[in-house]
């Protein structure tokens, strides 16, 4: 965890400092007290957020000493790409929502995530896509006909 | 209007002649059970995922529902914590301590049955002392000022960071954080627009419910993703759920014992349905004729933390109705609802919308019942749903997040938002973040700067302002003995061991 808490300390700090001077150019009225400027709350929690940041950088130094061993973000590679894999998914989603319309752009999200989830031994094309159909039909009545969400039709008009 | 008459409860029975209240409610609670009750869907991703859907809908029904899911979902967990020992929501922790045993016994559905009734009487309970108690805290509330609901304000991030898991430090870094994206959009004093980057749609600020989603629910699917599968197997038919009115008389007082607990330990800020269910088992150790058995399997164990973590139920929403602070991070979601209808949590709300607020109440108690209905008569098919594999349900609960984010405004300007803050949250929950800080500060942000501005434009800027005031002055003490109280006292006793960092 330390490793991740002296980096994370770090971005925030900067994080913090980029906010207080962004907030450092909005409008001041001169001669009033700074609490009605727009910058003044923003610029209030910069610098709380810097102090907290400073806090667990050294929090993470003073641990060094206390624990070793980090937390792994991945279990192992497969599990990175799985990962890589519906973040793309994701990314695409609304895409496909605009230009393929609700229901196509969901089997194909369905079916691609069922598809990637499962171990290579236990996929079956037939049945995975079978039953990705089935989700995918389930969850068009329940969105576009009982709830009825205005979702763009996109090219194939369903 | 009289906060402390009857009328104020038949107020709200006006609602309950549109039939549709059951049905939401029904239905509400049917599918809180349902998602509550497979693993690693928890009840606040299961509210913050539907909440998008009553957009729109009358606030009355759409919270007739949402209560429904809360109390369904609460209910839900158990389900999974009894037939495979992995909660399904945190509240259910302390029942898989004696729930799971009692299935390897054989008799889950006698462990099923007792989580059931007792859930319900202590929900009842708290129904109760919600719609007794909140009027009276909401009059209290109503003579508090800018100053004080500064204080409270700090009183809610500072517990939510002390009890989230996680260092505490994270947690204050958490609540900051969503206090720094409450930041962006209008100036409320000023009009001048904030942190925009060109796009319009944050003139209103980032809408907090994609967020939320994106805390809640994309974040804990890519958690899942990036780890291990575990398929689950379920091999006993469950079976005589319907407890018998012997073991309820026995059990009756540990269930009174534990729901008050649970109302308790709900209405205090951030403390929440698992911490009053762990402290409810505890009690019952000590409490118990026979402690020793406690642990292998025995429906005592299982009536306790039940009973508790339900009543917590009403006592969360205390402090989010009468305050506008919320008691957990469920109660935080429903707050977000809450907003979204354009209603203001907070004694305002008693004051000037108290047919909507006697609704809620009779809402939660209707939901209770169906909670008991469906709990004794379908437990057996929501058994069966847990062994629903993770391959199928990963891509649909997403499906659920997206459209759930694009229904809000039906753009898809919300679901970036909900993808920016699943993976932020993802990455903050690997590195030992918890989500319900952010949201909490995310939620309390506009609020918070409202009244510290309009605190500090009428005392000309002075900071003393919030010291001067009496029960502003007992807030900032308070808040400053729950960060550093701990911190100081085992300073004092000379013990290093627990640190806040």
């Amino acid at each position: 965890m330390k490793k991740y808490d002296k980096i994370l300390g770090t971005l925030l700090l900067i994080f913090a400092g980029i906010l207080y001077f962004y907030s450092g150019t909005f409008p001041v009225r001169e001669g009033r007290p700074r609490v009605l400027n727009a910058g003044f709350y923003p610029q209030l929690l910069a610098i709380i957020l810097a102090v907290l940041a400073v806090a667990l950088i050294i929090a993470a130094f003073i641990k060094d000493y206390k624990d070793k061993g980090d937390v792994e973000i991945w279990k192992n590679t497969s599990s990175l790409k799985l990962f890589l894999v519906t973040l793309v998914m994701l990314i695409i989603y609304p895409y496909l929502l605009t230009y393929l319309g609700f229901a196509t752009a969901t089997f194909i999200f369905i079916s691609i995530m069922i598809y990637s989830l499962f171990s290579k031994e236990e996929r079956n094309i037939k049945k995975l896509g079978f039953i990705s159909l089935i989700i995918t039909i389930v969850i068009y009545l329940v969105f576009n006909e009982f709830i009825n969400i205005p979702f763009p039709t996109g090219g194939l008009l369903i | 209007m009289e906060l402390f008459s009857m009328d104020i409860y038949l107020e709200g029975l006006k609602y309950f002649s549109n039939p549709m209240m059951f049905l939401f409610s029904g239905f509400g609670v049917l599918i809180g059970i349902i998602f509550g009750s497979l693993p690693g869907l928890t009840a606040t991703m299961t509210i913050a995922v539907f909440i998008s859907f009553t957009f729109g809908i009358d606030a009355t029904l759409s919270f007739a529902f949402l209560l429904g899911l809360y109390t369904g979902a609460v209910y839900g967990g158990s389900v999974a914590a009894i037939l495979i020992n992995i909660p399904g929501t945190p509240n259910a922790i302390a029942t898989g301590l004696d729930g799971y045993p009692l299935c390897q016994k054989g008799k889950a559905g006698q462990a099923i049955g007792i989580a059931t009734v007792s859930s319900a009487i202590g929900g009842i309970l708290s129904v109760f002392v919600l719609a007794i108690a909140a009027p009276m805290v909401a009059s209290v509330a109503l003579k508090f000022s800018a100053q004080e609901y500064v204080g409270i304000t700090l009183i809610g991030l500072s517990i939510i960071a002390i009890i989230s898991t996680g260092s505490m430090l994270k947690g204050l870094i958490g609540g900051l954080l969503g206090l720094v994206i409450g930041v962006i959009g209008m100036d409320p004093i000023t009009n001048f627009p904030r942190f925009l980057f060109g796009q319009p749609e944050l003139i209103e600020g980032v809408s907090s419910i994609p967020v939320m989603i994106g805390l809640y629910g994309i974040s804990e699917m890519l958690m899942q993703i990036s780890e291990e599968e575990h398929g689950v197997v379920i091999d006993q038919a469950v079976k005589d759920i319907i407890p018998s009115f012997s073991d309820i008389k026995r059990l009756l007082p540990t269930i009174t014992r534990s729901s008050i607990i649970g109302v308790i330990i709900g209405a205090i800020p951030a403390a929440g349905g698992s911490i009053a269910a762990l402290v409810a088992y505890g009690q019952e150790k000590r409490f118990s004729k026979h402690p020793e058995l406690l642990g292998t399997g025995i429906i005592d164990g299982i009536a306790a933390p039940e009973a508790a973590n339900n009543a917590s139920t009403g006592g969360a929403l205390m402090p989010m109705l009468t305050l506008g602070i919320p008691g957990d991070p469920m109660t935080a979601v429903l707050m977000g609802g809450l907003i979204m209808q354009g209603l203001r949590p907070g004694p305002l709300l008693f004051k000037q919308q108290m047919p909507f607020v006697s609704s809620i109440f009779l809402s939660l108690l209707l939901s209770v019942i169906f909670m008991l209905v469906f709990g004794l008569f379908g437990a057996k098919y929501f058994a069966r749903l847990i062994t629903v594999k993770k391959q199928y349900l990963i891509p649909s609960i997403m499906i659920f997040c997206l459209v759930g984010s694009y229904a809000i405004n039906n753009s898809t300007f919300d679901i970036w938002i909900l993808l920016i803050s699943g993976l932020i949250g993802f990455f903050l929950r690997k590195v030992g973040f918890s989500p319900a800080p952010i949201v909490l500060g995310l939620i309390l942000g506009p609020i918070f700067e409202s009244n510290l501005r309009r605190a500090l434009i009428l005392a000309d800027g002075q900071w003393s302002t919030f010291v001067t005031r009496p029960i502003s002055l007992f807030f900032l003490i308070l808040t400053l003995i729950l960060l550093f109280g701990p911190f100081i006292w085992n300073l004092i006793k000379g013990d290093k061991s627990t640190d806040i960092i």
